[in-house]
């Protein structure tokens, strides 16, 4: 039993990061490199039964955000099984992520991924990208359906992928689970279009995006602690999973193991190898056994807001400033003050404790941190 | 002994066995050796379709309707090395239930079935694998796939509502052809959930072409209460309404919405663009022939797998029926 070693939906995975269906799971090669850097499952790119077409350019990147206009995969099923063939699982996973109009289809495809050694199923009942598959899925009720009717034809375990909105609706989470699923993964890529050029009036994607990155890491880690209270199933966080602290974020809230995959895509499949390696030193560091001593750690420390005391706080500017702030502007505490009970007297920035209503806003703004509240 | 009788004695499941045969480190080594032994007591031997002059055939009433379907085919079988042999049941005597008896007899080692409903399979020969395409009041035994035309037609009339229209007519094609009744179905179940006003929903026949369309159209300007939306089940009908209605300075479609069904590529072309239905007819031809690979290697998943595969169509909202929104078209 390894430091990182954990059980997810039944499967003994020597480690919490699964590298997620995407292009960088594109073959047996590019899995391969996946397995070989450490990670403990791969999941395909998506399988549906007509392949896709690539279209140019269709991935874009600014500042650390992600936009794949890719649909699913472009390979045939046929191909698909025999690049599953090819594959060296060693003590590795193959998840096959699988897509479908109908439950029939779905099941069809199961099926046919449970043949060809598929060690687990992660299923998408919804897409950002592309109406090819148009309205699929948009009850709960449908996505029961559908996960049902894959959990009663395959032994193999599965897992359901979702979108951010219906990741935070308690409908989806309980037909998942009622229907079979041991596992949800959240959240999917978001819509997302990355500008419009006001010159020329023309979007700079052709086509709306799947948009992931570090910047929506927020959503994901609140829908991961939502899906916690929610979901009576195992959850595989994704969407902003990129450093071994966020991983660790993660599983502080809830999750069991995490999928990684615009990270993969940027840092070179090297950077599982680098990841794992910096989250064990630090388990060691911090005299953690395993991992089921972080799962869900911080979610005592969160609270619905009807439980939120409702004392009141007081900000001070414990160290003197000028309310010169070190890139030049002025007064950013003052200006950010909705209750204008920050000022500047005699060149030295102070709170009014009368005017001030505790709301905290001061202490992230300042960049030279000056200000503390109790 | 077949896979399921097989596992039966080694008291695991069929894709325990399937995967002790192609994946075995994949499987508890205790459970491997224990099916691997039963195997080898059984000379248990799965028969790979191989590579050779091997042939599977394919029953259609009428090919020059079904070119996407024989392209998901051939894109399944081609690669295997299996020849597709199309065998046209309209032009033969006796019909499908005759080429049936016909090509299991010749050397084919599956059949592919499409057309005719109706059809029994009574006494058909039951030694050789076969999978249904279609709708059929689905027969015991036999796998099937199709496309869901029923539910199609009910979203493209649900369209046509949130349009703003309530009298809508079907116009049908003359002919019998084989998703006829479903679409009908479709129509009817619609006009009866939305509510709307059946009387006033009326369904006309036409010979299925421009000319057809155009001719139709007539009665309906004649009508005492002219519908509000057209509904009709070839793209080609359409056209010719179409043609009629701008000859008659019927203003489209703020007069006269018009849908077609048969995902044309002329619809995107003319003006309005008319808003049809994209069928998976491709994806249909190559589930159909995967699924008959499959009960070729293995006749056991008759009984363990599911005897009906169902796939969805997909609307395409153009601007013949009152859309006005840039999204569609850009999402298409």
């Amino acid at each position: 039993m390894s430091l990182l070693s954990v059980n997810f939906m039944g499967l003994p995975l020597k480690n919490p990061i699964i590298a997620a269906a995407g292009p960088w799971c594109r073959d047996a090669a590019a899995m391969q490199k996946a397995i070989d850097a450490g990670a403990a499952a791969v999941v395909t790119e998506t399988i549906t039964l007509e392949k896709s077409h690539m279209v140019s350019p269709r991935v874009f990147y600014r500042d650390g955000e992600v936009y794949n206009t890719t649909l699913y995969s472009t390979m045939s099923l046929e191909d698909v099984e025999q690049e599953a063939e090819r594959l060296k699982k060693k003590d590795a996973f193959l998840i096959c992520n699988i897509r479908g109009t109908t439950p029939s289809e779905l099941r069809y495809l199961g099926n046919r991924m449970q043949r060809l050694g598929a060690d687990a199923l992660e299923l998408c009942c919804f897409t950002p990208i592309g109406t090819k598959l148009e309205d699929i899925s948009i009850r709960p009720e449908e996505v029961g359906e559908m996960v049902r009717s894959v959990t009663s034809a395959v032994e193999i375990p599965v897992m359901v992928r979702l979108p951010h909105h219906a990741a935070l609706n308690p409908a989806f989470a309980r037909q998942i689970a009622q229907n079979g699923a041991r596992a949800i993964s959240a959240i999917e890529s978001l819509e997302g279009i990355n500008g419009v050029d006001i010159e020329t009036g023309r979007c700079t994607m052709a086509a709306i995006g799947g948009c992931t990155g570090a910047h929506l890491r927020p959503l994901s880690l609140a829908a991961t602690a939502v899906l916690h209270q929610l979901a009576d199933c195992e959850i595989a966080a994704m969407c902003g999973v990129e450093s071994w602290q966020s991983i660790v974020e993660f599983l502080m809230l809830g999750a069991t193991v995490v999928q990684m995959g615009s990270a993969i895509m940027l840092n070179g499949y090297g950077y599982i190898t680098e990841t794992l390696q910096k989250l064990e030193h630090w388990m060691q560091e911090r005299g953690y056994r395993d991992l089921s001593a972080v799962r869900g750690k911080a979610l005592s420390s969160l609270s619905p807001f009807e439980k939120l005391p409702d004392w009141l706080l007081h900000a001070d500017a414990a160290l003197p400033c000028d309310g010169t702030c070190p890139d030049g502007c002025q007064e950013r505490c003052r200006c950010a003050c909705l209750y204008g009970a920050i000022f500047c007297k005699n060149g030295k920035i102070a709170v009014d404790p009368d005017a001030c209503t505790g709301c905290g806003l001061c202490v992230s703004v300042c960049p030279k941190k000056i200000f503390t509240i109790g | 002994m077949n896979i399921r009788e097989l596992a039966k004695e080694a008291g695991v499941s069929v894709a325990t066995i399937s995967r002790v045969i192609n994946h075995p480190e994949t499987v508890l080594p205790e459970t491997r050796e224990r099916v691997q032994a039963i195997i080898e007591k059984y000379q248990y031997n799965p028969k790979p379709v191989t590579r050779g002059k091997r042939s599977v055939a394919f029953i259609v009433p009428i090919m020059a309707h079904s070119e996407e379907l024989i392209r998901g085919i051939q894109s399944v079988l081609s690669p295997k090395g299996i020849l597709v042999n199309i065998i046209e049941s309209s032009f033969v005597h006796g019909g499908t239930a005759a080429c049936i008896q016909a090509a299991a007899a010749a050397k084919n080692i599956g059949l592919l079935v499409a057309g005719e409903p109706g059809l029994s399979l009574e006494g058909m020969p039951k030694e050789i694998p076969l999978v249904l395409i279609g709708h059929y009041h689905q027969p015991k035994n036999y796998s099937v796939c199709y496309i869901n035309y029923r539910e199609g037609a009910e979203k493209m009339v649900a369209h046509l509502t949130a349009m703003g229209r309530r009298r809508i007519w079907l116009l049908q094609s003359r002919s019998d052809y084989p998703e006829k009744e479903q679409i009908t179905e479709g129509f009817r179940q619609a006009v009866r959930e939305l509510a709307l006003p059946e009387a006033e929903c009326r369904i006309l026949e036409s010979e299925d072409s421009v000319a057809g369309g155009y001719r139709t159209c007539r009665e309906i300007i004649l009508a005492k209460k002219p519908p509000e939306a057209l509904f009709s089940v070839t793209d080609a009908m359409a056209f010719g309404v179409m043609k009629a209605a701008r000859e008659e300075n019927i203003p489209l479609p703020q007069d006269l919405a018009i849908a077609g069904f048969t995902g044309s590529e002329t619809a995107a072309v003319v003006e309005p663009g008319l808003t049809t239905m994209e069928h998976p007819t491709e994806r249909l031809g190559a589930v159909s022939a995967r699924r008959l690979i499959e009960l070729i290697e293995d006749s056991a998943l008759y009984q363990v797998e599911t005897h009906e595969i169902v796939l969805k169509s997909k609307l395409i909202i153009r601007q013949s029926c009152g859309n006005r929104k840039e999204i569609y078209e850009l999402f298409e």
